[in-house]
């Protein structure tokens, strides 16, 4: 299934099934059908943590739904085009987001060119995180404050959502612990990622993290290292490039994660940037003020944020 | 006011330190007629605002001189927990000891003007908050993992109101209050990793509590003195005074940017490094105990148990 959190209009936050081009709301649709969907939680986090059968539900809805043709009278009572709707930030788990740097050799060397430093592959994966506060979801702005950075950058990646918790979980096991994909653009703000050597505060300003606009369960993405990520800034391709050319495979970035540390259902891994982010440029490309960034993962979907640099009179208020 | 998550009976209460008692502070409030919003538990209290806590503040000194054994137990009776989970990673400030006289200033990376501003002296990470632990609860860790662990004491701070490109003096207003926490890592999985927040997000690294002290009753946060004891002797000790950037300015760093919400939680850093860097090197090993005090907020013991 291609499940997601959604928005009409002014409406409230609404657990969503993207059936082809439509969005069905996941509840209403269930009651209406008599389905047993209708009696699960009613956030996609409640949904992510009630474990398999839970899923196993939504996934049963997701087919009973593909397999016909949804009725007219149902439209703009649950179910919409996906045009007509907004998603939002899936849902906010309960701890900071877990990201890959340096998992993808070319998007390495070309970064280390410009320190410059020879190129090194990390022996072990490198973790960092990203706060809450910075998530957004599709269609949001990506705030350029010239306070806090002046060095604004995207990265498109692919994340995994976890589904079954676990600790010290082995690599061969590393998959069931997926309960989908979604796509992240892991913003940062170039000096602040480098002066403070630690990367928490560059890679975490507010809005710095659009995320959606669906997750895809691995039913439908039987394998993600066929996935392909691009990012167009102004329609122009700027990084495109497999998922599966990662350094460090997603079941082994989930079993080195979890030696030691639970990982919790619905925590969230972006396993890191592929070539052509701004930084890798001759000269340096920064982002600027109404550049419309895309982030868009093959089979999951596009994230279209605009970039709005912070007004000096909404500064001073 | 010094309030705390206790139980007593396996129930886990929301409760205020009165000298050597603990009050339930919601029956407490009930039984005086005053309305706590709604608030079920610490994070929650933390998170309701002003208002509230002066609510909280009124059924305290109301209560103070009258316990009443329907809501009232002596210290020792009860189990203290630690305060609360955090909704999102605690942040750390890393490198923030000032230099003593003879050690070199901190390392800033010089990068080329005009395309990057010069290297900031604090390096902020991150700790899950799946790492909270207990009082009296032992730290632990597969040996297969890490053999290099290590504590240090910190101040944690709680925030209480929004920060957001505040200055920091304004910061400083905004915080709910401290709290004692023993910052506990393994250098091998900081070295591993490159980056930091895995090798102190382990489960059980992040004992704090038990009681959070609010702002009013810590005038100046920093004069603080900040000692870790293992095993008894002293093996880290200094004070708040130490840091390179006070408790206002490391809030107003980093809400350049990152907006700072009601309950999220922070460490200022220690006052001086064990295990990295010290010779000779001394890790946490199979029955120590490690205590961390900051005077005038409280102490955390722990016992350190590593597995298999």
């Amino acid at each position: 299934m291609r499940i997601s959190t959604f928005r009409v209009a002014e409406g409230k936050p609404t657990v969503g099934l993207s059936i082809g081009t439509a969005v069905v709301a996941l509840h209403t649709a269930a009651e209406t059908l008599g389905d047993g969907a209708a009696d699960l939680p009613n956030d996609l986090l409640g949904i992510i943590q009630a474990g398999p059968e839970a899923w196993e539900l939504a996934e049963s809805l997701d087919s009973t739904l593909s397999n016909r043709e949804l009725p007219a009278e149902g439209q703009g009572k649950w179910w919409w085009q996906a045009d007509e709707v907004k998603f939002e930030v899936p849902f906010e788990p309960r701890k900071n987001p877990w990201v890959v740097g340096a998992n993808y050799y070319q998007h390495l060397a070309n970064g280390y060119a410009r320190i410059p430093r020879p190129a090194t592959v990390p022996p072990h994966p490198e973790f960092f995180t990203k706060a809450l506060t910075a998530m957004i979801g599709d269609r949001e702005e990506i705030i350029h404050d010239k306070r806090a950075t002046m060095t604004l950058d995207y990265e498109t990646e692919l994340c995994i959502v976890i589904g079954q918790g676990g600790k010290d979980i082995p690599v061969a096991e590393g998959h069931d612990h997926i309960f989908g994909y979604t796509a992240v653009n892991d913003t940062s703000a170039r000096e602040l990622q480098i002066g403070h050597r630690q990367y928490f505060r560059g890679k975490s300003l507010d809005s710095f993290c659009p995320t959606g606009p669906v997750i895809v369960t691995p039913k439908h993405i039987p394998n993600p290292y066929a996935l392909t990520i691009t990012t167009r800034v102004n329609g122009q391709v700027r990084q495109q490039w497999p998922v599966g050319d990662m350094l460090y495979k997603l079941d082994e970035l989930i079993s080195v994660l979890s030696q030691g540390m639970t990982l919790e259902p619905g925590e969230m891994l972006i396993c890191g940037t592929v070539p052509g982010v701004g930084f890798e440029q001759l000269p340096q490309i920064w982002l600027q003020h109404l550049d419309v960034v895309e982030t868009e993962i093959s089979k999951i979907g596009v994230l279209r944020n605009v970039v709005k640099m912070r007004q000096a009179e909404q500064v001073a208020q | 006011m010094r309030l705390c998550t206790f139980s007593i009976n396996g129930s886990a209460r929301l409760g205020a330190v009165l000298g050597d008692y603990v009050i339930d502070l919601l029956v407490a409030a009930e039984s005086s007629g005053q309305d706590l919003a709604g608030v079920g538990n610490l994070r929650q209290l933390v998170e309701a605002g002003p208002e509230v806590w002066a609510g909280a503040g009124t059924v305290v000194s109301a209560v103070s001189g009258n316990l009443d054994p329907a809501w009232s137990w002596p210290l020792d009776e009860v189990t203290l927990h630690h305060p609360y989970r955090p909704r999102k990673n605690i942040v750390r400030a890393g490198g923030n000891t000032a230099p003593k006289p003879g050690e070199p200033e901190p390392v800033t990376v010089k990068l080329p003007p005009g395309r990057w501003l010069a290297g900031f002296p604090i390096s902020y990470y991150t700790k899950a908050p799946s790492a909270v632990l207990d009082p009296g609860q032992p730290i632990t860790w597969p040996s297969k993992v890490t053999t290099q662990v290590y504590a240090e004491p910190q101040l944690a701070i709680i925030i209480g109101e929004p920060v957001h490109y505040a200055d920091p003096a304004e910061a400083l207003e905004k915080v709910f209050g401290y709290a004692v926490a023993t910052d506990v890592s393994a250098l091998d999985l900081r070295i591993k990793h490159g980056q930091w927040p895995k090798a102190g997000s382990l489960d059980s690294f992040f004992p704090w509590g038990p009681t959070i002290v609010t702002r009013d009753e810590v005038p100046n946060p920093a004069a603080l003195e900040v000692r870790l004891e293992l095993n008894g002797d002293t093996s880290i000790q200094g004070s708040t005074a130490d840091a390179l950037l006070s408790v206002g300015e490391v809030l107003a760093e980093i809400s350049t940017g990152i907006l700072l919400e009601p309950g999220d939680v922070l460490m200022l850093g220690t006052p001086e490094n064990i295990g990295f860097g010290h010779s000779p090197e001394r890790w946490l090993t199979d029955g120590d105990t490690v205590t961390s005090t900051i005077e005038g907020i409280g102490s955390i013991t722990n016992p350190v148990h590593p597995t298999a």
